[in-house]
């Protein structure tokens, strides 16, 4: 044998090879490397840490983005933004422990998040909304509902959201049914002909969150809402009768087939394309979705017209329910945000999103129900975002279960998914309640 | 030898088989949400070129590209590093402690991920490490060992005694040995585990998104993808990005695989 390459050569090569990684290992970044919670630089000055639910393909990125870069110009304070995707409260956690905990946490509640103040991750902000002088134009229902059971404020309200019924009026004139229908009878009368004409009625994900939505905005209606919430948060589906009532009017409506076919195995992008295509009339569907239907460069903005679901006769609600919230997205100040260095910088990042123009800029760009007062009509150019905002007269606003039904959500999504299926009131109720009680 | 028709017909279906998901995908990458799901397989009404830009922008992913290249390539030349030496002491010798060390490798198939991943996060933030592509670069190949020795010491094992002696009486050290003879005749499986690993580490997820983390300038193509991911996704945009992902690794191994079936006809010994 011999060698091929003389030593010296390989030697040379090797060496290159050396620094060729550690030359590739320090030119991704001419900063230190952030993790999940930020970078070690934030700690040092000049600097905020964030981690945000709203990635880049969110609709309100590129607002969020233009409140960074404006913020960042006006104080020289950089902002190290790092994405929150689906595991977000992990992610925050994870980095915590790490010793690198982000400043601010720009996050909807769920599941783990709800319980960051009690675990101490995050801190109160009644303080910080009086003293930031945002108590007087934050709209009460919105601070209400990012309160802890204690009455503590965990959290500052950003993106609120209307949840209504979308109804393609088009395609109900097409298969013959004369108005938006009011009432479940209607309903029905209407599902059965929109399959008459060979359109599909209510389109939903029956696998995931806008199943289980859509389960909860029926279940509810024979249901007060503290009763409700009570359920919700600590089960008894089986054992409050009006509780069973609601879910047997669900399975009556599937029975009759008032959702397209097969909802059990969709999911929410399968209920948007139905949809916005036009192979079904009726949808639930969140105000984030005002924006992208318009994108979907099919008109069907222009053919919807938003309401209620129907009320069932000896409801307990007067008019069509939606939903309401101001759990969308928020700002989460961690214990690192409210030290005495961080708070400052912290005020000005967020009172500059409550500024009036900031506010309008994420109703245009994403459709959010302004968190605080104000007439923000002129920027709704989304004829859907325009029509939202005077939905409050046409509906009642259900319980939304977010907040109560905390981390049981994905095993109550489990369960509701054989709800499409052909499960019993009997065996919806009881997977509940197990689930509930975990 | 002629070749039976219906062997030819059942070959072909089973490469459209194979063909319907990146057709499916590439598809889609060119398609609004709504043709997606009303015309799944259909050629695009109108081609959607912009989707890839959207997607390379929106998810920062030529960063991401260059983070997940960096990890690999570190990651395997490691992996190859310590792997090719433990593999050749494991082939060479038939001992008692040879065999306690092949059956510690094989217990490494039994821990499963999930059960290493908070030691592993803790193991990262006592090092210094949480947060950093180093960290990756270093936990690849510790996950990839106990695969990558137990497979190249089969190998190994494969070269004659014979040619082993002859090198010996040559004057043969252990280093010639393995760079000359065994590295050589076991080359099919070097590339084997170049191939394997490569697509193991640049598919990684879950290490990469709890201990590398988000944040753009740190964080694997894997990672970066589901920034794609909102309320209301644009599929068409996250199909294009997936292709961009995996285009790098069918390069990698087409190269690789043809390196594989040169290195299996080559022949034992050259140079």
């Amino acid at each position: 044998m011999h060698r091929t390459t003389p030593r010296a050569v390989r030697g040379v090569a090797a060496f290159a090879v050396g620094v060729l990684v550690l030359s590739l290992a320090a030119c991704g970044s001419e900063e230190p490397a952030a993790p999940a919670g930020g970078t070690a630089s934030a700690h040092g000055g000049g600097s905020l840490d964030v981690v945000t639910r709203w990635a880049a393909g969110n609709s309100a990125a590129a607002a969020q983005k233009r409140v960074f870069d404006a913020y960042t110009k006006e104080t020289g304070t950089t902002v190290n933004v790092t994405e929150g995707l689906e595991a977000i409260d992990d992610q925050v956690e994870t980095a915590i422990a790490a010793g690198k905990s982000p400043d601010l946490v720009i996050v909807n509640l769920f599941d783990k998040t709800v319980g960051w103040l009690d675990a101490g991750v995050t801190v109160p902000v009644d303080q910080y909304v009086k003293d930031w002088g945002l108590e007087a134009r934050m709209k009460p229902e919105a601070l209400d509902e990012w309160r802890v059971a204690g009455g503590e404020l965990q959290g500052l309200p950003f993106s609120g959201f209307s949840w209504p019924f979308w109804y393609n009026t088009e395609l109900l004139t097409k298969a013959g049914v004369a108005s938006v229908p009011t009432t479940t009878d209607q309903l029905i009368d209407a599902a059965r002909k929109l399959r008459a004409a060979g359109i599909g009625p209510v389109a939903v994900g029956g696998k995931d969150w806008s199943g289980q939505k859509l389960f909860y905005q029926i279940a509810q209606s024979f249901t007060d809402a503290k009763t409700m919430q009570k359920v919700m948060q600590e089960g008894g589906y089986c054992s409050t009768p009006t509780v069973m009532n609601g879910i047997k009017l669900f399975t009556d409506l599937r029975d009759a087939k008032v959702f397209v076919d097969n909802a059990a195995g969709l999911s929410a992008d399968d209920m948007y394309a139905t949809y916005y295509s036009g192979k079904a009339a009726i949808m639930s569907a969140g105000s984030w979705a005002y924006t992208e239907s318009k994108a979907s460069g099919t008109g069907i903005e222009t053919r919807t017209t938003l309401g209620g679901f129907p009320v069932p006769s000896g409801a307990v609600y007067a008019k069509p329910t939606a939903y309401q919230g101001f759990t969308g997205v928020g700002f989460l100040i961690t214990k690192q945000g409210a030290s005495p260095e961080k708070i400052g910088r912290i005020k000005a990042l967020i009172t500059k999103f409550y500024d009036q123009a900031t506010v309008g800029d994420f109703v245009k760009d994403a459709g959010i129900l302004p968190p605080v007062t104000g007439d923000f009509a002129s920027y709704a150019t989304d004829p859907l975002t325009a029509k939202s905002l005077d939905l409050d007269a046409e509906v009642d606003h259900a319980v939304l279960p977010d907040v109560w039904i905390g981390s049981a959500s994905d095993t109550i999504t489990q369960v509701l998914t054989g709800a499409y299926g052909n499960a019993t009131p009997q065996e919806i109720c009881e997977g509940l309640d197990n689930a509930t009680k975990g | 030898m002629r070749k039976h028709p219906l062997a030819t017909v059942l070959s072909w279906l089973y490469a459209l088989i194979l063909a319907a998901p990146l057709y499916y995908l590439a598809v889609s990458a060119l398609k609004t949400n709504i043709e997606i799901f009303t015309r799944p397989f259909a050629l695009p009404a109108a081609w959607l070129w912009d989707n890839f830009r959207t997607a390379w922008e929106t998810a920062r992913l030529g960063q991401a590209l260059l983070n997940s290249v960096l990890i690999s390539l570190v990651a395997i030349v490691l992996t190859l590093a310590l792997a090719v030496p433990a593999a050749y002491a494991l082939a060479r010798t038939d001992n008692r402690a040879a065999r306690v060390i092949t059956g510690t490798f094989s217990a490494g198939f039994l821990i499963p991920p999930f059960a290493a991943l908070i030691p592993t996060v803790v193991l990262a933030i006592e090092m210094g490490l949480f947060g950093t592509r180093e960290f990756q670069m270093l936990f690849l190949p510790a996950s990839a060992l106990p695969l990558s020795v137990l497979l190249l010491t089969q190998f190994m094992r494969t070269v004659p005694a014979a040619l082993v002696e002859s090198a010996a009486l040559d004057g043969a050290g252990h280093w010639r040995l393995l760079t000359r003879v065994f590295v050589p005749i076991a080359m099919p499986g070097v590339v084997s585990v170049t191939i394997l690993q490569l697509l193991t580490f640049w598919n990684e997820y879950l290490f990469a998104l709890t201990i590398t983390g988000t944040a753009p300038d740190v964080r694997t193509v894997q990672v970066a993808l589901p920034a794609l991911v909102s309320d209301a996704t644009n599929l068409g945009v996250l199909a294009a990005g997936t292709v961009l992902t995996v285009l790098p690794v069918y390069v990698a191994y087409s190269l690789m695989n043809r390196r594989m079936q040169e290195a299996l006809t080559a022949g034992a010994v050259k140079g």
